[in-house]
């Protein structure tokens, strides 16, 4: 036992180990041997040996069981006799906490610890002594001395470390929970506790434990809240809402939210008045803005459990609903605190919806936004036939008053089935007022959904029966009006096949794109799952394109691309188990009635395109892509063509299968395009968006095809061709995107753009370069600013060359990208201004290039100057203002207002 | 900060202020958007400059008239409140009168008669000045620019008007470095 304690003193890194074998060796009956043999020791002048020893004792402690009453009691008496030695604090009350967890701890050591507790300066030991001693304070507190809450409070006072305060606020939960306490130690526990009120603890970076301001916010609020310290605790957080700062009102109203539904009902009768009449002015003098408003109101909410008594009181406010300002705040309180007690809601709406409606007829309209505010409640407001008069009235009063009571009629609309009918005409009357036209057709967008019934008989028959019969410009605007209020799926049905008659009795293009402009918008606005029967509502319509192929209004390339975007959208709505119906439909439709294949192409191919895209399998056509490229060689017209084109790249992306061998294929396009045949276009074309197909699903037969489009930048009459064509890889396009299940993989354009960059650098700077840089021109259009910021030092010298090539498309690709990468790439940007600068002011002032060009050149030069800062452009200043001075006086207002920005940026 | 010299003033909407009505076109237009850009088969041919047609072919010129001028100056900061000149209504578009011929070779005229918010605005001359400042740097040099008071709207309107279009008194000014900093930070909200 000796050697293990003489280990012990002289070893600091296996200590525990050490302790452990003493334990084993001193055992519950050696205990006092143990106590004797390091007796010289624990009285040591020494405080180095003298705490050792104490650490000793301690630490075997912990690790020896079975120890008897007395046992405890003479090495309790020993260690608390050491308790006022400061050097040995922490192992003595480790020690102690060590003898107090044993479960035949007397309970009067508990009482002799804490009288010499109390004779103990805590505050100036450090924080590890101060957590030993609250540790045995936390033990020693199941005892419940009488003497405890005294010295618990004395020694906890001040604690200001987080590890230390998290536990002192557990100790006051457990002293409130468990202990009989009197008044006076009830408000030791309160006092102790609420001084750290509000928590605005930031906890420091290096901080070993990871005690957050929210736990500690919690473990507060926790104590807060306990019931038996309401009496302090309520009128104390009261006080707290004087406080200017947002986040200490809102953590103390959301405080006392809590201590309120802690206490039972005969404890809430109590308090309730005292906290209406403290927080009522957070919501009355505030506006709903206001970040305590909701608090506020949560913390009110709490008090409707006091029946009639509450009720009551809230009416007492109602004398300010005839106030306009104070009266709005009066309703959102009724709102508020009702929200979930519909009984008291009704109650009190009722009685504030007589106040508010009596009055002089010329005060109401002011009144309305009290009702507003009142309807936006979850129930039913009361007296809605006395609601509606005023509103009415409202409306033809004063017009900012006249705009919320349109607002308010839709919101009775939305509480009452019975008033909607009324109000919808009302509102659909209204749109013919120019000043109230936008408010009455925001409301009607909102009554769409919940009250479709209405809203098609007294809305849309209505709006319908205004459409001339011939095309007129005021259609126009019904139709725009139907489009944005056909939000639900009841009244788009309506609208198609109403739509569909109409446009069966016109022969006026106009009046036919137009009414399909007007479905594409208002189906744009559902989801997927409203729209899953869509085509079956609209395939009548879309159908007429196809068999009444002599009615002008049905042929025009612009009636067609309407119906494609409708027949996109109905397509990609239906779901798998639709499809198949769907599919049998448009075979049935397109094999019978066009051909699409034939000599003479078609635009309907564009309709049959859109019709399938989005199909999970493709319809069983036959298609024959040989068949289908001799058909395309019959037509210039460029909306015809992309319907075969658009063809070609859906079915190389979704369903390669249908070329049967498309390597073939491939090779049959680039002999067509070799051999000069009066096809090459169409074949160059074709290839190209054959390529398109492949490139968005990262398929490598789309990268040689765009690797054979590079090398032909080279050849003396393809080359231009390429060049042009080499764009369609990129472009994008309505039809070819994943809602539509086209397989769109990720950075297929960073692919390509690492492939045939160098190519291209290299080219433009050869004799072709032309070719070169209108091919480099599409990659720079599409390509990613983070994917083309690596590349920028080799492609940045062939941008400024572009300046000066007078092909509108790459000058606008070059500028696009120096404007779209100028912030990642300022450095490099700032090392080339000498050449930047100039070239952009040449282009600006060029009247032979389009205004487009010339504004973009000026938005970037402003951009070079707000991005690279002053300092940077400062050398070019002069040059700069004094350059803009052509494209001040631009014959384009465009080009003007970006030169006057420009100007503005290198003054500043 | 010292009080405003007018501390509730009238204030207009941004929505409120006049803009240019945009022409719109009723009939719905068939988009070839990329189609064309790429197309073989898209007029003007390969290696001549892309059309912008609407844009090149058209000569149509746009000239300078009240509503551009407007929407310069409307944007100014006013030096006391958070808000814009148009705002205030220190600046309306009936008060801007332009006079041009259209000739790049003839001299040109605005003229904005200005509002104060009070008869006594202390900074009615500040407002002049940072208009000239904002007109001078955005029009072509043949602009001839003339800002007064709106008559009846200040109480010492002579002077004002005087000191406003007064070359000597207006280069002494912007050579003050102190007076130049407030009228940036007026601009530095202009779009």
């Amino acid at each position: 036992m000796q050697s293990l304690i003489n280990e012990y003193m002289l070893d600091n890194e296996n200590a525990e180990a050490t302790a452990q074998s003493l334990a084993q060796a001193v055992g519950p009956d050696n205990i006092l041997e143990f106590i004797r043999l390091l007796g010289d020791q624990l009285v040591q002048q020494d405080d180095n040996v003298r705490l050792r020893a104490t650490c000793c004792l301690s630490d075997t402690l912990k690790h020896i069981t079975g120890l008897n009453r007395q046992q405890i009691e003479v090495i309790g008496t020993f260690l608390t006799d050491r308790l006022d030695d400061s050097a040995c604090l922490l192992p003595v009350s480790t020690g102690l906490l060590t003898l107090a967890n044993l479960s035949n701890f007397p309970s009067s050591l508990a009482s002799i610890i804490l009288e010499r507790l109390v004779d103990i300066e805590v505050r100036r030991e450090p924080q590890v002594k101060r957590n030993a001693i609250l540790r045995l304070l936390d033990a020693l507190s199941k005892f419940k001395s009488p003497s405890f809450v005294k010295t618990y409070v004395d020694l906890a006072s001040g604690e200001k470390d987080p590890e230390n305060l998290m536990l002192l606020l557990s100790l006051n939960q457990k002293i409130l929970s468990n202990y009989t306490l009197s008044s006076s130690e009830k408000e030791d526990i309160f006092d102790l506790s609420f001084c750290y009120f509000p928590v605005t603890f930031t906890p420091p970076k290096n901080m070993p434990y990871k005690i957050t301001a929210e736990e500690i916010k919690e473990q507060l609020r926790q104590t807060l809240i306990n019931p038996s310290i309401a009496e302090y605790t309520i009128p104390g957080l009261i006080s707290k809402l004087t406080a200017i700062s947002i986040t200490t009102k809102v953590e103390t109203l959301s405080t006392l939210e809590a201590c309120l539904k802690a206490l039972d009902a005969g404890q809430l009768h109590a308090y309730w008045l005292q906290v209406w009449d403290g927080v009522k002015y957070e919501v009355l003098h505030g506006t709903i803005e206001n970040e305590t408003h909701e608090s506020a109101i949560n913390v009110l909410r709490c008090l409707i459990t006091q029946g009639d008594e509450f009720t009551e009181v809230v009416q007492k406010e109602f004398t300010n609903l005839t106030n306009p300002k104070l009266g709005v705040q009066v309703a959102h309180l009724i709102v508020g605190v009702t929200e979930g007690y519909p009984r008291e809601f009704e109650l009190l709406a009722n009685a504030a919806v007589e106040t508010v409606v009596d009055g002089p007829a010329n005060e109401l309209n002011s009144r309305v936004p009290i009702i507003n505010v009142l309807l936006k409640s979850s129930y039913p407001v009361p007296q809605g036939d006395s609601i509606l008069s005023v509103l009415l009235a409202g409306v033809d009063g004063d017009v900012d008053f006249a705009k919320d009571a349109i607002q308010g009629l839709g919101l009775l609309a939305l509480q009452s089935v019975e008033f909607s009918p009324l109000i919808i005409q009302k509102l659909t009357a209204l749109l013919n007022n120019p000043q109230y036209e936008e408010t009455a057709l925001e409301v009607l967008i909102t009554l769409a959904k919940p009250r479709s019934g209405p809203m098609v008989e007294n809305f849309l028959s209505v709006l319908l029966s205004e459409l001339s019969e011939n095309w007129d410009p005021a259609n126009a605007r019904i139709l725009n009006i139907l489009a944005k209020t056909s939000v639900s799926k009841e009244l788009l049905t309506k609208l198609t096949v109403r739509l569909y008659n109409r446009a069966l009795a016109s022969t006026e293009t106009d009046y036919v794109v137009a009414m399909l402009h007007c479905l594409v918008t208002a189906a744009g606005h559902l989801d997927k799952s409203e729209l899953s029967s869509f085509y079956d509502t609209v395939f009548p319509f879309l159908k007429e394109f196809v068999i009444s192929s002599s009615s002008p209004a049905f042929q025009a390339n612009i009636a067609i691309d309407q119906a494609c975007q409708l027949g996109e959208i109905a397509g990609r709505a239906i779901p798998s188990s639709g499809q198949a119906q769907y599919v049998g439909k448009i075979q049935e439709l397109f094999t019978k009635k066009t051909h699409l294949f034939g000599k003479r192409p078609t635009n309907l191919m564009s309709l049959f395109v859109s019709f399938i895209v989005a199909l999970d399998e493709p319809p069983r056509v036959d298609i024959s892509f040989v068949d289908l490229a001799d058909t395309l060689s019959h037509s210039n017209d460029i909306y015809e063509r992309s319907g075969y084109l658009r063809l070609v790249s859906v079915a190389a992306n979704k369903w390669p299968q249908l070329y049967g061998d498309v390597d073939l294929y491939i090779q049959w396009l680039k002999k067509s395009i070799e051999t000069d045949s009066p096809s090459l276009l169409n074949s160059l074309e074709l290839l190209a968006w054959l390529g398109r197909g492949f490139i968005l699903r990262n398929d490598p037969k789309g990268f040689e095809i765009a690797n054979y489009l590079t090398g032909l930048l080279v050849h003396p009459t393809l080359g231009q061709f390429a060049a042009k064509v080499f764009g369609v890889l990129l472009a994008k396009d309505r039809l070819l995107v994943k809602d539509n299940g086209i397989v769109v993989r990720q950075l297929f354009r960073q692919r390509l753009l690492v492939e045939q960059l160098d190519i291209l650098v290299e080219g433009a700077r050869g004799p072709c370069r032309v070719n070169y840089m209108i091919a480099l021109g599409a990659i720079l259009r599409y390509s990613p600013a983070k994917a083309l910021i690596p590349h920028l030092p080799k492609v940045l010298p062939i941008i400024l060359e572009s300046f000066d090539i007078p092909y509108e498309a790459v000058q606008l690709a070059a500028i696009g990208a120096v404007l779209v990468t100028l912030s990642d790439a300022s450095k490099l940007f700032a090392a080339h201004l000498d050449a930047l600068i100039p070239g952009l002011l040449a282009v600006s002032s060029k009247p032979e290039l389009s205004a487009t060009v010339r504004s973009t050149a000026l938005s970037t030069l402003a951009e070079i100057a707000n991005v690279l800062g002053s300092g940077a452009v400062e050398p070019y200043r002069q040059q700069v203002i004094s350059g803009l001075v052509p494209a001040l006086g631009d014959p384009k207002r465009s080009v003007r207002r970006q030169a006057a920005r420009c100007r503005q940026a290198y003054y500043s | 900060m010292a009080e405003p010299i007018n501390s509730n003033p009238t204030v207009l909407e941004e929505w409120q202020l006049p803009t240019r009505a945009e022409t719109k076109n009723d009939c719905v237009e068939l988009e070839l958007g990329e189609l064309a850009r790429f197309s073989l088969f898209s007029p003007p041919p390969i290696a001549e400059p892309e059309a912008d047609a609407p844009e090149l072919t058209d000569d149509e010129i746009e000239p300078i008239d009240a509503q551009e001028i407007f929407d310069l100056i409307a944007s100014i900061s006013d030096p006391e409140h958070p808000l814009t000149l148009g705002q205030l209504a220190v600046v309306q578009l009936d008060r801007i009168y332009v006079t041009d011929t259209g000739s790049p070779d003839e001299i040109a005229k605005v003229h904005v008669e200005i509002t104060p918010t009070i008869t006594h605005c202390s900074l009615a001359t500040l407002i002049g000045l940072g208009i000239r400042v904002r007109l001078e740097r955005s029009l072509p040099p043949r602009y001839r620019i003339k800002i007064t008071v709106t008559p009846g709207s200040h109480q010492s309107e002579e002077q004002v008007n005087k000191q406003l279009n007064d070359k000597e008194r207006v280069a002494a000014a912007c050579e003050n470095e102190q007076l130049v900093k407030v009228i940036s930070q007026m601009l530095a909200t202009c779009k």
